[in-house]
C-alpha cells in the first residue's frame, strides 16, 4: 500500500480542502511542538534534565495502538494509577512525578524516534518502561551511549547486556528473560507433570528462539524431550500446518510462546480439529492474564500458564483494593503499578536532588534483595542488571489462572 | 499422508475464505472501478457488531446474525452514498487511497464505540468445538460452513449475474459505464446495490473467519485482506470464479509450504521459518505476473472511462 504514487500535481490542484487540511496540520504540529517544549524546560531548577522544584519528569514508550497494546495499554494504566496514588501522597522528596507516555505503535523502526523526542523535547529526566524486547533493545542504542538511564525494558528478550555478558550500564531490567524461563518450564513439565515427549509453538524471533534452545536443554536434563518446534509471527492467522506438524510428532505437552493472540488461535484450531495433547498445553509469560483465559473460552480449561508474579503480597493487597471496580483482574496492569513502585523506590533513593548519576548509584547499590512486593527478591549490583528469574505456575480453573506451585528458581535447576 | 489430506482440507477452507473474500473485492472493482482497500475493515465492523450484539443484549445466534447482515446493507449503502459516489468520477489511484482513509475511519469509529474490541476477544459461535469426521480427517462445523458459503454464494452470484434483469444491467455497467447510461439503465442504483452486496459477502466472510478463528480484534481482518488481495489480483480481477480459484491457490499454498518446509534447513536458513514460508508465496506471485500479468484467468485489457 506504501508503494502508491503521490497524487498527481493535476490531482492535487483540483483538491482545495486537503490542501486547507495540510495548512492546519502544519499550524497544529507547530503548536503542539512549541506546547512540548514550554513543558519540558520549564520550571527547571536543578542541573539533571527533567528535575525541576516540583516535578520529576520521566517518559515510556508504550504501545496503545499498535499489535502489542493488549500488553501495553494495561501496564500504562497500572503505572498511572501507582504514580497518581504518589502524587497524591505527597510525591517522591517532594516532587511530583510527571510520567509521559508515548506510543511507537509496536513498531521498532519508529521506536528511536519515540525516545529521541521523550528526551530531546520532553527532556526527560529517564526512561522507564520500552514495551516490546525488540523495541526495547533499539531504544537501548539510544539510551546507554547518552548515559540515560532506562529502567524496565519489557521483554523477556531484553538485552541487559553486552557481546561479553557484561551488564550493559545503563539499563535495568525488573522482567525475567525467556532464556531462564525456558529452563524452568523445561524442569516443571519434565519433573512435575511427568511429560516425556514435549512440543513448542514459538514466535519465530530471537526471544523465541532463545526460549527454544533453553527449554530443550532443560527437557534434555531432566529426561525428557522436544520433539517438534514451529514458529509463526505475529500477524498469523491460519495454524492449520502449524498444528498438523506438532501433532504429528505425538507430544504429551506443547509449550506455547509469545503472544496471546496468536497462541489463543493454536489452541482453537487443534480444538476445531478435536485435538489437545495428553498433559494439555503450558503457556509463557505473556499469557499469565485472565483476559488470555477468557480469550480461550473453553478450550482454556486445564491450560498451565508460566508466571512470576504472587498476589499474596502487601503491595498486591493493596493493588487489588486499588481496582476493585475493575471488572476483572489484569496482570499487566498490576505488572506496571509493582514496576512503577520499584522506580518510584529507585527515585528516592536517588536523593533530595536527584541526578542521573545519583540514580544509577542508587539503581546499582540500593537493590540488593529488594523486595519487589511481588513475590521474587530483585538484585542489582554493577556487574549485574537482570530481572528476577523466579517462576510459578498457574492453571486456569473456571476462567481463572489458579496458582499451581510455588516460586521455582531458575538458578535452581540450570545453575 | 493423513497429516497431508487434512492441510489440503485446511487449506481448501483457507482458500475459500480468502477467495470469499476476494469475490467482494472483484465484484466492487468490476462495476465501479474502486480497488477497495476498505474491505476489510468492512468486514470487521460488521462481525465487531455481530459480537456486540452477542455478549451485550445477549441476543440469539442467528438473530443476531440476521440484524448483522441488514447492518451490512446498511453499511454498504451508506458507504456508497457518502464515500463512492463523490468519488466516482476521481482517478482509479485516489478512489483506492481514499479507501485507505475509510478503513481507518471505521476501525476509529469501531474503536471508539465499542473499546472492548480493541484487544482481543473471543467471538462464541454455537459451532464452536463441533467438528465432523471424514474417515481419519477432521473438519470443524465453522470449516464445513465456509466451504459451503463460499460454493453456495459463488453459484448464486454467477446465476444473478447471468439469469436476472439486475445481474446483466450490472455486468453492463461493468463493461462500459457511458454504454449503460445510454441504454437507460440507473448506474447510479447499480453502484448502490453492488456496494451493498459486496458489504453484504464481505460481512459473510469476516464472521466465517471470526468463528474459525475464534478470536477477534478491530483488526482481525488486515492480515488476512492482503492474502485476499493476492487471491483477487491472482485470479485476474475480473471474474468471480477467477477470484474464488485465486483464493484456494493462495490458502493451498500456504497450508501445504508450512507442513512440507517445517522442520527443514538450507544452510543456516530455517525454512519453517514463516518469514520465509510468506517470501515464497510472494515471490511466487510476483513470478505469475510477470508470466500473465493479467492473473491466471485475466481476460482482455480493461476500459475505464
Amino acid at each position: 500500500m506504501r508503494l502508491l504514487r503521490a497524487p498527481a500535481p493535476a490531482e492535487r490542484r483540483r483538491s482545495g480542502a486537503p490542501r486547507l487540511g495540510l495548512c492546519l496540520s502544519i499550524v497544529l504540529l507547530l503548536l503542539l511542538s512549541a506546547c512540548g517544549s514550554t513543558g519540558g524546560g520549564s520550571g527547571s531548577s536543578s542541573s539533571a534534565p527533567g528535575v525541576s522544584a516540583d516535578t520529576i519528569t520521566i517518559g515510556g514508550v508504550l504501545d496503545t495502538t499498535g499489535p502489542i497494546k493488549v500488553i501495553c495499554s494495561p501496564i500504562l494504566q497500572g503505572d498511572q494509577l501507582y504514580f497518581s496514588q504518589i502524587n497524591a501522597s505527597g510525591g517522591v522528596n517532594g516532587r511530583k512525578i510527571k510520567f509521559i507516555q508515548v506510543s511507537d505503535n509496536g513498531d521498532s523502526t519508529r521506536t528511536r524516534d519515540a525516545v529521541r523526542q521523550l528526551v530531546e523535547q520532553d527532556h526527560v529526566f529517564a526512561i522507564f518502561q520500552v514495551c516490546g524486547s525488540g523495541n526495547a533493545n533499539v531504544a537501548e542504542s539510544y539510551t546507554v551511549p547518552r548515559g540515560i538511564p532506562f529502567i524496565d525494558p519489557i521483554g523477556g528478550g531484553s538485552k541487559y547486556t553486552d557481546q561479553n555478558g557484561k551488564a550493559l550500564p545503563w539499563v535495568w531490567m525488573t522482567q525475567p528473560n525467556y532464556g531462564d524461563e525456558g529452563h524452568v518450564i523445561g524442569y516443571y513439565v519434565a519433573t512435575t507433570l511427568k511429560a516425556r515427549s514435549v512440543a513448542l509453538l514459538y514466535e519465530d524471533d530471537v526471544l523465541g528462539l532463545q526460549q527454544k534452545s533453553t527449554l530443550s536443554e532443560a527437557l534434555q536434563k531432566y529426561g525428557s524431550k522436544l520433539v517438534a518446534a514451529v514458529g509463526y509471527n505475529a500477524t498469523q492467522t491460519d495454524f492449520s500446518a502449524a498444528f498438523q506438524t506438532l501433532k504429528a510428532a505425538a507430544p504429551d505437552l506443547i509449550v506455547l510462546n509469545g503472544l496471546p493472540s496468536p497462541t489463543a488461535r493454536f489452541v482453537a484450531t487443534a480444538a476445531a480439529q478435536g485435538y489437545r495433547p495428553r498433559l494439555g498445553y503450558l503457556a509463557n509469560y505473556p499469557m499469565a492474564d485472565n483476559s488470555w483465559a477468557k480469550v480461550l473460552g473453553a478450550t482454556g480449561e486445564g491450560i498451565y500458564v508460566s508466571g512470576y508474579t504472587s498476589m499474596d503480597t502487601p503491595v498486591a493487597q493493596q493493588y487489588l483494593q486499588a481496582t476493585r471496580s475493575d471488572p476483572v483482574f489484569s496482570a499487566y496492569k498490576f505488572y506496571g503499578y509493582i514496576n512503577a513502585k520499584i522506580m518510584v523506590d529507585a527515585l528516592r533513593k536517588a536523593g533530595s536532588n536527584p541526578t542521573r548519576a545519583s540514580l544509577r548509584d542508587a539503581l546499582d547499590h540500593g537493590f540488593v534483595n529488594y523486595d519487589t512486593g511481588f513475590g521474587p527478591t530483585l538484585t542489582w549490583t554493577p556487574e549485574r542488571h537482570g530481572g528476577v528469574s523466579d517462576f510459578m505456575f498457574f492453571q486456569i480453573k473456571q476462567g481463572q489462572l489458579t496458582p499451581v506451585s510455588p516460586f521455582i528458581k531458575a538458578s535452581a535447576v540450570w545453575p | 499422508m493423513l497429516a497431508l489430506l487434512q492441510i489440503l482440507l485446511s487449506g481448501l477452507v483457507t482458500g475459500s475464505l480468502y477467495g470469499l473474500l476476494a469475490l467482494g473485492i472483484v465484484l466492487i472493482y468490476r462495476t465501479t472501478g474502486v480497488l477497495n482497500f476498505a474491505y476489510g475493515a468492512l468486514a470487521a465492523t460488521v462481525t465487531c457488531f455481530l459480537y456486540v450484539l452477542l455478549t451485550g443484549p445477549h441476543l440469539p445466534f442467528w438473530q443476531a446474525l440476521l440484524l448483522s447482515l441488514l447492518f451490512a446493507l446498511l453499511l454498504g449503502a451508506v458507504v456508497e452514498r457518502g464515500f463512492a459516489r463523490p468519488l466516482l468520477a476521481a482517478p482509479i489511484l485516489t478512489k483506492a487511497i481514499a479507501t485507505l482513509a475509510l478503513a481507518l475511519v471505521l476501525q476509529t469509529v469501531v474503536q471508539a464505540l465499542w473499546p472492548q474490541l480493541t484487544s482481543p476477544v473471543h467471538f462464541p459461535t454455537p459451532f464452536e468445538g463441533q467438528a465432523l469426521r471424514l474417515g481419519g480427517l477432521y473438519l470443524s462445523l465453522a470449516d464445513g460452513l465456509a466451504l459451503l458459503t463460499t460454493a453456495l454464494l459463488l453459484g448464486l452470484l454467477q446465476l444473478f449475474l447471468q439469469r436476472t434483469r439486475l445481474g446483466i444491467a450490472m455486468r453492463a455497467t461493468a463493461d462500459s459505464l457511458e454504454a449503460a447510461r445510454l441504454m437507460g439503465i440507473p448506474v447510479g442504483l447499480i453502484f448502490l446495490f453492488a456496494w451493498m452486496l459486496a458489504s453484504l459477502l464481505a460481512a459473510i466472510a469476516g464472521v466465517l473467519i471470526a468463528a474459525r478463528q475464534t478470536v477477534i480484534d478491530v483488526q482481525f481482518m488486515d492480515p488476512v485482506l492482503l492474502l485476499a488481495f493476492i487471491g483477487a489480483v491472482l485470479g485476474g480481477l475480473d471474474r468471480l470464479a477467477g477470484a474464488v480459484v485465486g483464493g484456494l491457490v493462495v490458502g493451498l499454498a500456504d497450508n501445504v509450504l508450512a507442513l512440507l518446509l517445517a522442520g527443514h534447513s538450507l544452510g543456516t536458513l530455517d525454512l519453517g521459518d514463516p518469514g520465509i514460508r510468506q517470501t515464497l508465496i510472494f515471490a511466487g506471485f510476483v513470478l505469475l505476473l510477470l508470466l500473465r500479468p493479467r492473473g491466471l484467468f485475466g481476460g482482455a485489457a480493461l476500459r475505464r472511462v
